[in-house]
């Protein structure tokens, strides 16, 4: 009996190739963790994280990784999806001229010294009073610059009387009331008092939505 | 995968963040202010670039 021969063994398939290292995903995972832990530092006043800095960078990293993945067929889908959520927030942030990180809640700040006087104030959602009315007209009028913002909500400031000081305040929708007098609407500013002066007491002042207000206390 | 063609889509939103990014970084640093009159228009042009290339990119491949 003659045997059959054997037809020849199928070539072995090549090995499959290892994935494609996930990039997107890496990078959106390491930016959600960092983001996360600031937020956690920020929110139990371990430290205040500078978000107007770090989100943006963010967003360029991103961007720099998709340029440098873009010849790789997957992993683009994290990282756009990232890119988009960081825009947005950026966008909010700046239209609102929203200070992100800034905190929720009623907040008043009663400086009993010029040197406790801090040169800016930040505040997400709320109402934010600096009630000056603790320092003289002398004290302050060497005091420099200070900026307040709020998001969304209520900015007001209360200066002793007689103090002499500029006032910029701005409101990108809401109200902005200066000495009693008022503006309202899309984007309104009131400037007042004497041209800036190095050293002059100067308060800029912003609410993204809401209404900014500056009276004599 | 060093002769693939690079994705059209990943190029065009990696581009845009970046400029993005960099555009709110200045602001941040104040050297550039940006407000709502510029960055509603912008996000517009970004949009409509981003669908016009992609676009572009669906047609050739």
């Amino acid at each position: 009996m003659s045997e059959i021969p054997h037809p020849p063994p199928p070539p072995e398939a090549p090995p499959e190739p290892p994935p494609p290292p996930r990039t997107g995903r890496l990078v959106a995972g390491v930016l959600l963790v960092l983001i996360g832990t600031g937020w956690l530092l920020d929110v139990l006043d371990v430290t205040d994280f500078p978000w107007e800095v770090l989100l943006p960078s963010a967003l360029v990293l991103v961007g720099a990784a998709l340029l440098v993945t873009s010849r790789s067929p997957t992993g683009h889908a994290g990282l756009i999806a990232t890119g988009v959520v960081l825009t947005v927030v950026l966008m909010f942030g700046s239209a609102l001229d929203f200070p992100i990180g800034g905190g929720v809640g009623d907040r008043v700040e009663r400086p009993a010294t010029v040197g406790a006087l801090e040169t800016e104030y930040r505040l997400g959602v709320g109402r934010l009073t600096l009630d000056l009315t603790s320092l003289s007209a002398a004290e302050l009028a060497g005091a420099g610059r200070t900026r307040a913002r709020v998001g969304i909500g209520e900015l007001l400031v209360i200066v002793p009387q007689g103090v002499v000081v500029r006032v910029e305040a701005r409101a990108s929708l809401g109200s902005v009331r200066v000495f009693g007098v008022e503006a309202d609407g899309f984007d309104v500013e009131r400037i007042a008092g004497p041209d800036p002066v190095a050293g002059g007491f100067e308060l800029v002042l912003s609410v993204g939505l809401g209404e900014v207000e500056v009276r004599d206390g | 995968m060093a002769d693939r063609a690079p994705n059209r889509g990943a190029l065009v939103a990696g581009i845009v963040f970046v400029v993005a990014g960099v555009a709110f970084l200045l602001e941040a640093l104040d050297v550039w202010d940006l407000d709502l009159r510029t960055i509603a228009p912008a996000a517009l042009i970004g949009v409509g670039l981003a669908i016009l290339l992609g676009g572009r990119s669906r047609r050739s491949d």
